[in-house]
């Protein structure tokens, strides 16, 4: 055990804790893309910037991971961060990586999204642990994230090979107390070529997979011991729970109040063995508690087959394999399998229609707003495929614009329109798609449309940062690289515009599309929420406030229905501003038709 | 002080992304580190921020998990009637509501043609769950004190007052401390709503 230092605690995030452990088990090279809910580690990392510790972002998960591998390879002490899909793009990397291994340190953080907050789909990561056979750890609140982030450096470290730290949304965005014990100052292993696993043709690669194998074998001697697990009780109740991840703190919360014990494995791939089954023998009945897929259960009931253990199992039978854990759920499986009632709940029904909706929009004066307004009146007329992608402009597909038939994954807007296009030939195609993920892999799918000649309309909206996440930077920001040049330089036409000249955009689009092959509007102009930080900044002063003259306003609902700016509302049969919320965009003053709105000084 | 009885204190806040539910939900988790309480919590980020449902949930005692589970809310404390009225089933039994009055229109109800629900009939429903529901018109006031923003402290100085559970000195403190910026108007926000009987 490291000893307790007189280090002040704080209060943070999963991610803070994470990112803090990690710094304090020597990391100094961080390389990720932005994605809910995994952004934080990073943007501690920048935050408190400590000296030689490299932080950035990447194109895409793939190149971060590229990069983080190199640094690893070179003996630095490396960190990946991604969501949970991110991986997926990451892959190709990540499963060959691990056979060839590193020589510092490297621990890729992956945080899955059950109940989709944040996501376009849920997928259990532990399962990459088992594709690419390297470990996985699971801190199961934010406070233990800390100790077991540092864990899953020294793991790496130990037996050379890539380790996942999976994480989910509830310890990543949860909040507890973190208690830095320690830190640890580690030397950069200096660069040695090693051709013989880092080069990897195929008579090597098949010696790597060797050396891979070894390298998993090791670390089960290394976890299959008491620091990789947490039992709690006096393990001698009948009922024995193996809970892991975020589930095993709400059955923390439980063992006081009922009559079970508590084992909880830190270390899931793989699984401590020894440990599991010695919990197993001192109980009658077991029930595995995991979110997402049933992984533990399959590995344990594999075990008891090996082992020709007989006893009764309960899991995905009765804890739910779809969407996150609820705790009170939990409560009641536990208190069936102990033969107590179900807790009562005084559940309120709600009246019907006394609650309405509430999904996210965009922001007041968000310029994609503008661009879904202009696009969607350009082409009224036309029969319309819209390939839409990831980021903020997904709200596009939301009333009042549904400008999406397809939302796949980053890229996929324009990657998908080569078969929409060839699949429907009488159809225009039209790809809408944000900067960062233009640059993320929109661009190697543009130069597939180009390169197969079919009839797209490309709308890139370049609000020059990684918006949805909270404003990352990205190759836009400053104008470091331009979309509209690097698009020119492929050799088709590419426009550049600013989404609140409606007018001038709704003829642009209106010609664009008569040109053959490929054509590409950019849509420019900063995120508000952006443009407000730098405005903070650069000390500069907000825009005006916009205001109704009721007596020019006739009610035509235009601006609360066909713009649906958040900042307008239909109140007493009148338009009101919000004006907190207004960003004095002037562009409900640009659609109005009686030219009802003025814009006056904010007070 | 009502602090030694209470061991614990879990509240579920709910709001609309923007209205600084975040800050106070922050600044409840300080105060119960600062009495040296365990705390866990949970935050919404992401996608909700703009503009959608925002909840954030404290849990102050001995808790390891970050979620209030169903129906064990001590208090529900909302920016916004609606949302607290989604909110309703995480609160226990003859739990406390405070909440403002002042009401959202999410921007769909234009699209999709509802009204915004009878106020009558949100204030019954929640009723229905407790007895203790504390209505409070903290935008009107904070706008009425010119500090359009600062309705999320009006409803905090309420929930000081009613939970009783730390000591208004400290929160005035740490209000100060995190805002020395808007010391002045945060204070008397906080201390209007404080006094405030509904
Ligand atoms: S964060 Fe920026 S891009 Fe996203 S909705 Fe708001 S203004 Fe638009
Ligand atoms: S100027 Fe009009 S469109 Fe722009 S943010 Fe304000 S209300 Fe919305």
């Amino acid at each position: 055990m490291l000893e307790k230092l007189e280090v002040e605690q704080f209060i943070g995030l999963g991610n803070e804790a994470v990112a803090k452990g990690l710094l304090d088990e020597g990391a100094n090279y961080f390389s990720g893309y932005p994605g809910t809910p995994s952004t934080e580690i990073i943007e501690y990392v920048q935050k408190v910037s400590p000296p030689n510790v490299i932080a950035h972002w990447a194109t895409n998960e793939a190149v971060a991971l590229e990069d983080a591998a190199a640094a690893a390879i070179s003996g630095m002490y490396a960190v990946f961060t991604s969501k949970h899909v991110g991986l997926n793009v990451a892959a190709d990397a990540f499963v060959t990586l691990a056979t060839m291994g590193i020589n510092g340190g490297l621990v890729l953080c992956i945080v899955d999204d059950p109940s989709m907050h944040s996501s376009q789909n849920e997928q259990d990561t532990r399962w990459y642990g088992r594709l690419a056979h390297v470990p996985v750890v699971e801190p199961s609140d934010p406070s233990n994230a800390y100790h077991w982030a540092r864990k899953t450096m020294e793991l790496s470290l130990q037996t050379k090979l890539p380790v996942i730290l999976r994480l989910t949304t509830r310890i990543s965005h949860g909040l507890g107390i973190v208690e830095p014990t320690r830190p640890i100052a580690r030397e950069t292993i200096p660069y040695k070529k090693d051709p013989e696993r880092f080069v990897t043709i195929p008579s090597r690669a098949r010696k790597n997979k060797i050396r891979l194998e070894k390298a998993l074998n090791q670390s089960k001697q290394l976890t299959d011991n008491v620091d990789s697990v947490r039992e709690i009780g006096s393990n001698s109740k009948e009922l024995g729970i193996i809970a892991t991840g975020v589930a095993a703190s709400y059955c923390e919360d439980l063992v006081l109040r009922y009559d079970f014990d508590l084992l909880i494995p830190h270390i899931t791939n793989p699984i401590p063995k020894d440990m599991i089954l010695s919990f197993i023998r001192n109980h009658s009945r077991i029930l595995i508690v995991e979110e997402l897929d049933g992984i533990m259960e399959l590995e344990i009931k594999k075990l008891l087959f090996d082992e020709e253990i007989e006893i009764t199992v309960y899991g995905k039978d009765i804890i739910p394999a779809n969407y996150e854990l609820d705790p009170r759920k939990i409560e009641n499986s536990v208190r069936t399998l102990l033969g107590l009632e179900e807790l009562e709940n005084d559940f309120v029904e709600l009246p019907v229609d006394s609650l309405l909706p509430r999904p996210p929009t965009f922001c007041a004066g968000c310029p994609h707003r503008s661009t879904f307004f202009n696009l969607k009146k350009a082409l009224k007329r036309a029969d319309v495929i819209y390939s839409n992608d990831i980021g903020c402009y997904s709200l596009g597909a939301l009333p009042p614009f549904e400008e999406a038939d397809s939302i796949l994954c980053m890229g996929a807007s324009i990657g998908m329109a080569v078969g929409y296009a060839k699949a429907n030939p009488d159809k225009l195609v039209v790809s809408t798609i944000g900067d960062s993920t233009f640059w993320h892999s929109g661009i190697s799918a543009l130069v597939n449309a180009i390169w197969h000649d079919i009839n797209l309309l490309v709308v890139v909206m370049d609000n020059s940062t990684t918006a949805m996440t909270g404003t990352q930077n990205n190759p836009s920001t400053h104008g470091k690289l331009n979309i509209q040049k690097t698009i020119q330089g492929m050799g088709i036409p590419a426009f550049e515009i600013e989404p609140f000249d409606e007018k001038e955009f709704i003829s642009l689009v209106r010609s664009v599309i008569k040109l053959p092959g490929v054509k590409v509007i950019v849509a420019k102009y900063p995120c508000v929420i952006y443009e407000n930080q730098l405005m903070k900044q650069e000390n500069r002063q907000p825009k005006g406030v916009i205001a109704v003259s009721h007596e020019k306003c006739t009610l035509c609902g235009l601006c609360v229905e066909g713009l649906n700016c958040t900042a307008l509302s239909l109140v007493d049969n009148k338009i009101q501003v919000d004006e907190v919320l207004c960003n004095g965009c002037e562009f409900c003053s640009i659609v109005c038709p009686r030219d009802a709105f003025y814009l006056k000084e904010r007070a | 002080m009502a602090m030694a009885i209470n061991k614990h204190l879990q509240v579920h806040l709910a709001g609309v992304g923007g209205q600084g539910v975040v800050s106070i939900g922050r600044l409840l988790v300080e105060l119960g580190q600062y009495y040296g309480f365990k705390i866990k919590g949970n935050e919404t980020h992401g996608m909700s921020q703009r503009g959608g449902s925002v909840v954030f949930q404290v849990r102050i005692g001995n808790f390891s998990g970050v979620m209030i589970p169903e129906g064990e809310a001590d208090v529900l404390l909302a920016t916004e009637p609606m949302e607290a009225l989604r909110s309703i089933n995480m609160l226990k039994k003859e739990g406390i509501i405070i909440s403002d009055t002042h009401q959202i229109v999410p921007p769909i109800a234009n699209i999709i043609h509802k009204p915004y629900p009878d106020m009558e009939i949100i204030v019954e429903t929640l009723k229905r769950k407790t007895i203790n529901v504390y209505l409070i018109p903290a935008t009107r006031i904070a706008n009425e004190l010119g500090h359009s923003k600062g309705a999320n402290l009006v409803l905090l100085g309420q929930f000081i007052r009613v939970t009783d559970f730390f000591e208004i000195k400290t929160v005035e403190k740490l209000i100060e401390k995190k805002w020395p910026k808007f010391k002045e108007k945060n204070l008397e926000a906080f201390r209007t709503g404080h006094e405030f009987m509904t």
